[in-house]
């Protein structure tokens, strides 16, 4: 597991930061996230359970609707999750994001957990991680990179 | 008492809560006349009134004493977003009269940024 992760927003955001002691305000356009410590210990813990409720009840509805996928195809779906490549990485975001939508659990509430859990010093709007994304923020970012940026947290930290 | 308000004003990143209404005045250029004797007015800008005035309602205690200090101290290395407004190089030229519990209002002037 990497340290920080980049995450390119689509629609940039304006913030505050503080850069060599000069408080400005630019435009974001990269955010960068970091592994949680033992600090985000009890906020990781509810998040993974909530997470995995949700991918299990994701599996079942997958298992109750009619495949008609050949078994060539399914193993193939199944290997580009496996494969480690940068184009799989995006795949395997996407699948997270599948899973969050398509199941059937509180996700306005989950984002909402989600997002508090970034605002704790996990996400940082510099390289250097000077400057820690606030809830205000977070809460500025379009529904694209909204929903992305938490699919990617899942699928770099928490999988 | 005055409502309280938060999440709408952020000074340096932080979310403050004030009570009242935030009041905003936005400068302008002053175009100053230039009389010339048989000749045409010559006007000339005077780019001095061209900064916003950020007027900030806080009720005083402790707490709210070092962050204004703070901000003070930091002199125009300061920056406001108040809504959908920002500004930057923002600077409070003097602390106001400040009496424990009760409401004051720290003024700063700063640049408009879009």
């Amino acid at each position: 597991m990497s340290d920080v992760k980049e995450f390119k927003l689509e629609v940039p955001i304006k913030a505050h930061v503080n850069i060599d002691g000069k408080n400005d305000i630019v435009d974001i356009d990269t955010l960068y996230l970091q592994a949680p410590t033992l600090k985000h210990r009890d906020a990781v813990i509810v998040l993974k359970k909530i997470y995995k409720i949700a991918h299990f009840n994701f599996e079942i509805m997958v298992e109750n609707l009619k495949d008609n996928r050949s078994e060539e195809e399914k193993l193939k779906a199944q290997d580009n999750l496996n494969d480690v490549t940068e184009e799989s990485d995006a795949i395997l975001v996407e699948h997270v994001a599948t899973i969050l939508q398509g199941s059937d659990f509180d996700i306005i509430d989950f984002y909402k957990k989600f997002i508090n859990f970034l605002s704790m010093e996990i996400c940082y709007k510099d390289a250097e991680c000077k400057n820690h994304a606030t809830l205000h923020d977070l809460n500025l970012l379009h529904e694209p990179d909204y929903q992305k940026l938490i699919a990617t947290y899942i699928t770099f930290f928490f999988i | 008492m005055a409502l309280k308000r938060k999440g709408d004003l952020f000074i340096n990143g932080i979310n403050i809560t004030y009570e009242g209404n935030v009041k905003i005045e936005d400068g302008s250029i002053t175009r100053v006349p230039n009389i010339q004797t048989n000749g045409d007015i010559v006007y000339t800008n005077d780019l001095t009134t061209n900064r916003s005035k950020i007027m900030v309602p806080i009720r005083v205690n402790s707490a709210s004493n070092n962050t204004f200090d703070e901000f003070y101290n930091n002199e125009d290395n300061n920056v406001i977003t108040y809504r959908d407004k920002n500004y930057t190089r923002c600077v409070m030229e003097v602390k106001p009269e400040r009496e424990d519990e009760e409401l004051t209002e720290y003024v700063f002037f700063g640049n408009p940024a879009v």
